[in-house]
This record gives C-alpha cells, sequence and structure tokens, in this order.
C-alpha cells in the first residue's frame, strides 16, 4: 500500500507500517517499519529503535533545509543519488544512532532530485541474518519515490 | 292569441312558454351539475396527492427516529446497547490514511502488530460527542490496545468540525477506504483487533467510552479464554512448528551457530553434514 505526501512516496508491503510526516518549520521525514511507528518516535527513530524486536527492520529518510551550512549537492550530501541496495557488510553497531544490542545501523548522506537527504537504517537480525533483513529493507526502499522542489 | 268562441276565459295558469325558452330552462342546471362534478373530482385527485405526501413524510420521519434512536445505543425495539463486542473472527486490513495536519500512514494490522482499538467517529454524529471529549480527556485505553482514531476523508467530513472536536494529544486518520473495508454501519462504531492473529475480536457501538472499555475488556478476556493451555492448541503442519520454534529461539537471542545449539562444541564447518 502506497502513501504519498509532502513530496515523497513509498509502497510498505503487508507487514510494514509507514509515516510520512513534517512537524511544524521543518522538512519531511519518511519512516518505514517491520513494527508499530508512533507519532512521538524521533526523526531518526530514537525511540522507534527501542521497540524493535528480534528481525524487525526500521529506516528513516530525514530531508534537510538548505541554509550556509547544509547545501544540496556539497560537502557531506554531494553523492547524488539515493544510495545503491543496502548489503549486510553497510550495517554495523558503530553507525547507530542509539547503540541498542543486537541492533546494527547503517547512515547514508545524498542528494536527489535537488533535495538533501540523510538515511538512516537499523536492523535487528536473530532468526533472519543481517544479509535477508538488508535485503528485505532495500526491497521496500526501492519503492521510493521523490518530488523535486 | 284572439278569445276563444263562446266567451270562456283560462285558468290562471302562466302562459306555455316559448320552445327556445324551454330548452334554456333545461340545460341549466345539466351545466352548473356538470361543473360541480368537475371540481369535485379536482379536488378528490388533490385531497389524494396530499394523503401520499403526508404518508411519505410519516414514513421517512419514522426511518429517521429509528435510525437516531440505533445511533445513539438503542435497538429498533428501544433496547439497551448489547453489552458485549461481536466477534467475527475475520482477517484485519492495513489502513492508510491521512491526518489533520496532511502527514500520510499506513498502519499495520496483520499478525504480529499490536491489538489495535479501531474507533470510527465522525465530525456529524450527535453520539459521538461524549467520545470526542472522553478521548480529549486522556481517557483510558482498555486492554493495552492501540488506539486508532479513523474518520472518513476530507471529502465526506468538516474539516473545520473535525479538528475542533479532533483530540490534542491523540492522532486522526482520514481514510473513507477504511470505512468500506471494515463495513462500518454508522458512527459510533469500534473494531477490535487481535494483534497475535491479526484478526478481527470483536466489533460494536457504545454510547460512552467506559462501556467501550468494558466491552472491550470482555472481549480480550474471551479470546484469552479460548487460547488458553487447556484448550487443544491449533493443528499446525512441521513448518509452521518449526517456524514457531526457531522465532522463540530468536526471541531468547538464540540464533544459527549459538554455541548451545551445539553439544558436541563445534558447530559445523560449511559443507559439513551434522
Amino acid at each position: 500500500m502506497r502513501i504519498t505526501g509532502h513530496g515523497l512516496s513509498i509502497d510498505a508491503p503487508q507487514g510494514w507500517e509507514a509515516r510520512i510526516f513534517r512537524r511544524d518549520g521543518a522538512a519531511p521525514v519518511l519512516h518505514v517499519a517491520t513494527f508499530a511507528l508512533r507519532e512521538q518516535d524521533g526523526d531518526f527513530g530514537a525511540a522507534a529503535s527501542g521497540r524493535m524486536r528480534p528481525d524487525d527492520a526500521f529506516a528513516s529518510l530525514v530531508e534537510y533545509r538548505g541554509d550556509a551550512v547544509v547545501r544540496a549537492g556539497v560537502g557531506l550530501f554531494s553523492a547524488i543519488g539515493r544510495p545503491a541496495t543496502l548489503r549486510a557488510h553497510d550495517f554495523g553497531p558503530a553507525q547507530l544512532q542509539v547503540t541498542r544490542a543486537g541492533q546494527l545501523g547503517c547512515q547514508r548522506f545524498f542528494t536527489d532530485v535537488g533535495r538533501p537527504f540523510c538515511l538512516y537504517a537499523a536492523i535487528r537480525p536473530a532468526g533472519k541474518g543481517p544479509g535477508r533483513l538488508a535485503r528485505e529493507l532495500s526491497g521496500v526502499l526501492a519503492t521510493l519515490e521523490l518530488s523535486g522542489r | 292569441m284572439p278569445a276563444p268562441a263562446g266567451g270562456t276565459r283560462p285558468s290562471n295558469r302562466p302562459p306555455p312558454r316559448s320552445a327556445e325558452s324551454q330548452i334554456r330552462w333545461a340545460s341549466a342546471p345539466v351545466g352548473y351539475l356538470a361543473v360541480i362534478t368537475v371540481l369535485l373530482l379536482i379536488e378528490t385527485v388533490l385531497l389524494m396527492l396530499v394523503v401520499v405526501f403526508v404518508v411519505g413524510l410519516l414514513r421517512s420521519h419514522a426511518e429517521i427516529l429509528r435510525r437516531l434512536a440505533a445511533v445513539e445505543g438503542e435497538g429498533a425495539d428501544g433496547g439497551a446497547v448489547p453489552e458485549r463486542m461481536v466477534g467475527a473472527s475475520t482477517d484485519a486490513f492495513d489502513i492508510v490514511g491521512e491526518t489533520l495536519t496532511g502527514d500520510s500512514v499506513k498502519v499495520r494490522l496483520g499478525a504480529g502488530s499490536p491489538t489495535t482499538l479501531l474507533a470510527f467517529l465522525s465530525s456529524g454524529c450527535a453520539a459521538c460527542g461524549p467520545l470526542w471529549e472522553s478521548l480529549d480527556r486522556d481517557a483510558r485505553i482498555p486492554a493495552g490496545a492501540r488506539l486508532v482514531i479513523v474518520a472518513k476523508g476530507p471529502e465526506q467530513e468538516s474539516m473545520t468540525s473535525l479538528r475542533e472536536l479532533a483530540p490534542r494529544a491523540r492522532e486522526v486518520l482520514m481514510s473513507t477506504a477504511a470505512w468500506g473495508d471494515y463495513a462500518v454501519p454508522a458512527s459510533p462504531h469500534f473494531v477490535l483487533v487481535d494483534g497475535g492473529s491479526g484478526q478481527i475480536a470483536g466489533r460494536g457501538t457504545a454510547g460512552s467510552w467506559e462501556q467501550i472499555v468494558s466491552m472491550v475488556e470482555r472481549a480480550v478476556s474471551d479470546t484469552a479464554l479460548t487460547t488458553t493451555d487447556s484448550a487443544p492448541s491449533r493443528v499446525r503442519t512441521t513448518s509452521e512448528r518449526a517456524g514457531r520454534a526457531e522465532q522463540a529461539l530468536a526471541a531468547a537471542g538464540i540464533a544459527a551457530g549459538h554455541p548451545s545449539l551445539y553439544p558436541a562444541g563445534k558447530p559445523p564447518a560449511v559443507g559439513e553434514r551434522v
């Protein structure tokens, strides 16, 4: 089931939840996960990652507002186009926004359709290996559609 | 006329009328009767139309009263609201909707999702008023369920009224499709989805939040009683049993390669048979 809002769109299949929201004065944020999401989750899912069960996956796409420091296609956001398919070796415990046992994180900065973004993903492999979780999460992220400003 | 011979005079009868005057006098009552008849016919037709109109008004009024009674928590026969949620045991549907601030949300309701109470409310429903107020006062959500308030989409709702009624601390999703998916007959209407199975555990309506709490807790209790250890679990295939065991191990942090899985003390090498 596809959801669309604030210039972002994603197809969350059965078993996944998704939210596209924008706080007052901020740029849009997209969350997608294999567990229940809440309105009060932080932009990068600090609260959401605390609810991850074994074999859960979470991803957050955060757009940044351009200013003197943040500029699309420059510096931290110099990578053009969304990241390639995420794989197991892209994830690691050191890339977690909030370190939690059993979880692995991945972070990518990029610019697409002239908009600077950060993609943050977290997985908690258990019965499923990190490779399988990374593939499933990548499959959902591949349905992402961005509209230019 | 000359006097008749013999000098005999006629009686004091009026002189006979001419043929023309006789015809005029005979046709006058016939014309008058025709007019009267036509007027009576017209009046009868109008009266019949009025009767039909009044009967139609009375029927529609009765229907309105019946539906109003049903919405306000009384049955068609004036009885009390059922004290139990009606179980359905059918699969729940995911919900995609828009919040009042324009955000887009997809709520998962299949197996493995939290137990969820869907509250179908509207801004134009008088019976929903007390429920909106209760939710705004941070009403207790029964059975630890996740509450999802679902209104119809902007094309069928008054956005101004909805924004005034929406609880400040709770999100309202607008989704006309969800009302159709869940066959919501009228508002207020509640659907309880069991998280473990992803099935509808019960549905019903209530006039107060306290009534809803009671109904939900009873429905949850009934569901728990039907899945106690004393009752035989549903027969599962070998692969389903294996999957359940794998999930239990994963929940305990025991993944492939864990030492406890290899009493011999060494996990097998690649290609080595266990």
